[in-house]
């Protein structure tokens, strides 16, 4: 402890004890003389300067202090760069998905719309439904339609695919965004026999039109066909995809959809509801339409109605648990910083209680002092926030790297004026948060018992301060750690699960014939056949098949499935099965690993001169043919003609085989999975042929296939485009994606807790050993062993930490119910998580609390009770 | 000195030149700090005036640094003071200040064609 304040205070206290008796030596009264003083005294007050350049002073003294203590300083800032760059980096993320506005006209009145099964299973929209809804709904001020889907774009170089939309009119006006050259579609074009004319995406017009405005009235050949550009989209035109080339009118398509309600051709609503009308109150509206429709159409509309979802919610509401949760977790990191800080500042301050004292008894007001210790503690937080916000430009770039498709506006994510805002705001504010305990505390600070000597023991109200923050912070941690356990438990499951092929070494890629150049079924069927023929004659490869749906996909065409005999269905309300159904190749199970369990898969005499067979998944035994051999039973997935169900065709079972993960790895909807052969093709698919997915068993390289493959297509048709090249593994990887990166960043976030709470812990025992250096000496004095000093330090700092603990893990439980939307096969309360986490963080505080506990029983008695 | 330029120099001067006082009042014989203000107010004619503010924590740099060193004596009927002394060190310090000083000014003069009081 230094001596200097005690010698200056008596040094000052002498001179002007000196000066009054000079003054009175010369002659002046007593009142005289201490007037004079005051003059003095008023100087040794001078800090008191005017506000800035007590505000320059103190930064300026404030630099010199954290140079003098390099180590101090650098624990301060890295603390707060993690801390506050945690938090940027998901600021980052949060803004740009969810925050910052979007670009269409009063987007909170875009509502997206569908047809839904009052059970809540949600449909396409039938072309006659959306028909009578616009015309008789009083809620919405447009009303639009819309259907994705891929074109191919000939008459360059090379074919190639492109991502279309057809559209009426009106979903540009629900919108709200206007042709940025040229127009939009005109009611006109809504009907059918529109002329053929295009609007395209600005990301279109700069690749492929030369980016200017010469290209309104070019034409185009989309599948076959010349197409007139009529106008171009901005760039902020993301409806329905980011990734949409080309808007068609709806009106081309409007006589292939079929008439039936009961047929759902894949098209979607999009409004701009009334002003002044709530969503509450248009889904009452539209669901009285719906009812009425019920009453007129009982066969197909039985049990139908509309389902209105804002369209910004359609756009958040799978990221915005994870974006919440980490949210949580970044609060939290920073949380556990500022009570580290705040501790670490806390012992700062007792150590520097005699500065503070002697600046005090040189003038400075406690209010000065209390100034100076914020500036401190502000210009710490802004050098630790500059270095935090550069963290997480670094963090956000290599996130944006890895291209996750999960994340909405993925490619606006980026450090911004906006961000940098906020992570100046976030370090001022944390900077006075940590800063402020100590500021506190030294401006209560007694003059007279800081100077005495007595000031060695801490203050029984600082020690309380730093026990409980240290407490805060291991519960905080916990909470943190659980969530970051529970997410890993979650992943771990989601890895585990069967997907029920073998995703190793097989390629994907896809063709999609356009449908003017094959009309017939023939020639679509001879160029499949002729494609698988020549794709498995290229060296290397093992085995070549296709299907009209690729797993992990999300699915494709449903229907209702029935087997032979089943009695008919009572009532329209009567659930039926339902069956994911899938056109494929002979050799597609092979060369997807798909085991074949009982029976035999398709072979080149299943063609369309043969008998209807089929190939289904053992649920579908267990279901209809419980105890029984499925082969040579007979089903039914298609149905012709009006009525429930209509006439079934029916198919012969030849072959059972493994269930297939085809929605992902979170939701499995329990659709049983039934497969027909290519050239059988269901009679869905007959007018609309579906777009097929080659599937290839090789160790090639993904680009070295498709060019083979490549090849082999235009040796068939030079105007046919080969696109979306996967790997299976790539499916798998996109499916986990979202689980992957809540377990990383929470993960993550849950180290940097865990460090950091570590962190306090040694800090707060380690200042504990050092300011009872000589309570530890007097007690081996008196015959303490070492192991009793070790005892007591650990002991300490296990209190500390199971309070913690106890604290966090009743934190926990009410509040991981919360991440319930990011867990799959793990319970939100799972109690092995619970006990593991508790154990780990216990373990590291043991550590935490062992290394300075051990240096306490290097105390020597002698030496310590000698400097006493 | 007081028309100088505000800034740097100007502050790097005064704390030099503080520096240079006293080293300079405590080469000859000890002294405490009251003596000391007093002696500069003094021979300078009232124009240098220490403020007790920096003189104490003036003095207890210079000891820090090890250019003067201090000690408490007591005299009998007195309160202790603490008297500070010239080190060798601060010899050496001391010898180097004038010079440097003695160059300053001479160059100031020079310059400005004032004569050196």
């Amino acid at each position: 402890m230094p001596e200097w304040p005690r010698r200056i205070s008596e040094e000052l206290r002498q001179h002007l004890d000196d000066e009054y008796d000079a003054l009175r030596a010369g002659g002046l009264g007593h009142d005289e003389a201490m007037r004079r003083l005051a003059g003095d005294v008023d100087e040794l007050a001078s800090m008191r300067a005017r506000p800035i350049d007590a505000v320059t002073t103190d930064i300026r003294f404030a630099l010199r202090t954290l140079r003098k203590n390099p180590g101090f300083t650098a624990i301060v800032m890295v603390t707060l760069a993690l801390g506050v760059g945690a938090t940027t980096a998901i600021f980052t993320l949060v803004d740009a998905v969810m925050l910052r506005p979007y670009p269409y006209a009063d987007m909170d009145r875009i509502v997206m719309v569908a047809e839904t099964t009052r059970a809540g299973q949600m449909l396409s929209i039938a072309w006659a439904n959306f028909q009578d809804w616009r015309e008789q709904n009083q809620v919405f001020e447009h009303f639009g339609i819309y259907r994705g889907t891929v074109i191919n774009l000939t008459g360059g170089d090379q074919p190639e695919r492109l991502i279309a939309s057809l559209v009426s009119s009106d979903v540009f006006k629900a919108v709200g965004l206007q042709a940025m050259i040229g127009r939009t579609f005109t009611a006109d074009e809504d009907r059918p026999g529109a002329p053929r004319v295009t609007v395209v995406s600005e990301r279109f017009w700069r690749s492929h039109l030369g980016g200017d405005a010469s290209a309104i009235g070019r034409t185009i050949v989309l599948d076959g066909e010349p197409h007139t550009v009529v106008g171009v989209m901005p760039a902020g035109m993301r409806f329905p995809s980011r990734t949409t080339d080309v808007w068609l009118p709806v009106g081309l398509f409007v006589s292939t959809f079929p008439a039936d309600r009961g047929a759902h051709p894949g098209l979607f609503g999009v409004a701009k509801l009334k002003p002044g009308i709530g969503a509450a109150r248009a889904a009452a509206d539209m669901d009285a339409i719906a009812r009425r429709l019920e009453q007129q159409y009982p066969i197909s509309n039985t049990d139908h109605t509309v389902s209105l979802e804002p369209y910004y919610e359609q756009i958040v509401q799978n990221i915005r648990p994870a974006l919440l949760a980490l949210s949580g977790a970044v609060a939290f990191v920073l949380l556990i910083g500022c009570a580290n800080l705040a501790n670490l500042m806390l012992a700062r301050a007792d150590t520097r209680q005699r500065e503070m004292a002697i600046r005090e008894a040189l003038g400075a007001s406690r209010r000065r002092i209390a100034q100076q210790l914020l500036t401190e503690s502000v210009l710490m937080a802004l050098g630790g926030g500059a270095l935090g916000a550069l963290l997480a430009w670094w963090g956000v770039k290599a996130f944006v790297a890895t291209r996750p498709t999960t994340v909405p506006r993925i490619d606006q994510v980026a450090v911004d004026f906006r961000v940098l805002t906020f992570a100046l705001a976030v370090s001022i504010l944390v900077g006075l948060a940590f800063g402020l305990a100590p500021a506190l505390r030294a401006a209560s600070v007694d003059l007279l018992t800081s100077l005495k000597d007595a000031a060695r023991g801490t203050a029984g109200a600082g020690r309380r301060t730093r026990s409980a923050l240290v407490i805060v912070e291991v519960a905080l941690a916990l909470v943190l750690l659980v969530g970051a356990g529970l997410t890993i438990r979650s992943f771990a499951a989601l890895t585990a699960i069967d997907l029920g092929f073998d995703p190793s070494y097989v390629v994907t890629m896809r063709v999609s014939l356009p449908s003017a150049r094959y009309p017939q079924l023939a020639r679509w069927s001879t160029f499949h056949r002729e494609l698988l023929r020549r794709a498995a004659a290229i060296p290397s490869v093992e085995a070549v098949g296709m299907n009209s749906s690729t797993p992990l996909e999300g699915g494709g065409a449903e229907s209702e499935v029935r087997y032979e005999g089943e009695p008919a269905p009572s009532s329209l309300k009567e659930e039926a099965t339902t069956c994911l159904f899938q056109a494929a190749s002979p050799d597609y199970f092979r060369a997807m690993g798909i085991s074949v369990v009982r029976g035999r898969p398709f072979t080149e005499r299943d063609n369309a001169d043969a008998l209807p067979v089929a190939v289904v998944e053992e649920a579908l035994v267990q279901k209809f043919f419980p105890n029984s051999d499925p082969i040579g039973k007979r089903i039914a997935f298609e149905f012709t003609g009006h009525g429930p169900g209509g006439r079934p065709i029916w198919r012969e079972v030849i072959g059972v085989v493994r269930h297939v993960r085809h929605y992902g790895l979170v939701r499995e909807p329990d659709n049983l999975q039934v497969y027909a052969p290519l050239e059988q093709l269901p009679v869905w698919f007959v007018n609309r042929r579906p777009t097929m997915t080659l599937f290839v068993r090789t160790p090639l390289e993904p680009e070295q296939l498709a060019a083979s493959i490549r090849q082999v297509v235009s040796g068939i048709d030079r105007d046919v485009p080969v696109f979306s090249v996967q790997t299976m593994a790539q499916y798998v990887a996109q499916s986990t994606e979202q689980s992957r990166l809540n377990m990383t960043l929470l993960g993550l976030f849950g180290a940097l807790a865990l460090v950091l709470a570590g962190l306090g812990i040694y800090g707060v025992l380690s200042y504990f050993v050092s300011r009872r250096t000589q309570e530890i000496g007097i007690r081996m004095a008196l015959g303490a062993t070492r192991t009793d000093v070790l005892r007591m330090i650990v002991g300490y700092g296990m209190k500390l930490t199971i309070a913690g603990i106890v604290i966090g893990l009743a934190a926990s439980w009410a509040i991981t119910r919360s991440l319930s939307a990011l867990l799959v096969g793990v319970s939100p309360h799972d109690p092995g998580t619970f006990a593991a986490i508790g154990l780990l963080l216990a373990a590291i505080a043991f550590l935490a609390s062992y290394l300075p506990g051990r240096r306490a029983t290097r105390v020597d008695p002698m030496i310590t009770l000698r400097s006493e | 000195m007081r028309y100088i330029r505000p800034g740097i120099l100007d502050r790097e001067m005064k704390k030099g030149s503080a520096e240079l006082l006293i080293l300079s009042l405590v080469e000859d014989q000890p002294r405490h700090g009251y003596d000391l203000s007093k002696l500069i107010e003094a021979r300078s004619n009232g124009v240098l005036k220490f403020r007790v503010a920096s003189l104490y924590p003036l003095l207890y740099r210079l000891e820090k640094r090890g250019w003067i060193a201090g000690r408490w004596i007591e005299k009998a009927g007195q309160r202790r003071r603490r008297y500070y002394r010239l080190t060798p060190a601060g010899a050496g310090v001391l010898a180097s200040q004038r010079d440097t000083w003695r160059a300053f000014a001479e160059a100031i003069n020079r310059i400005a064609g004032v004569d050196h009081a």
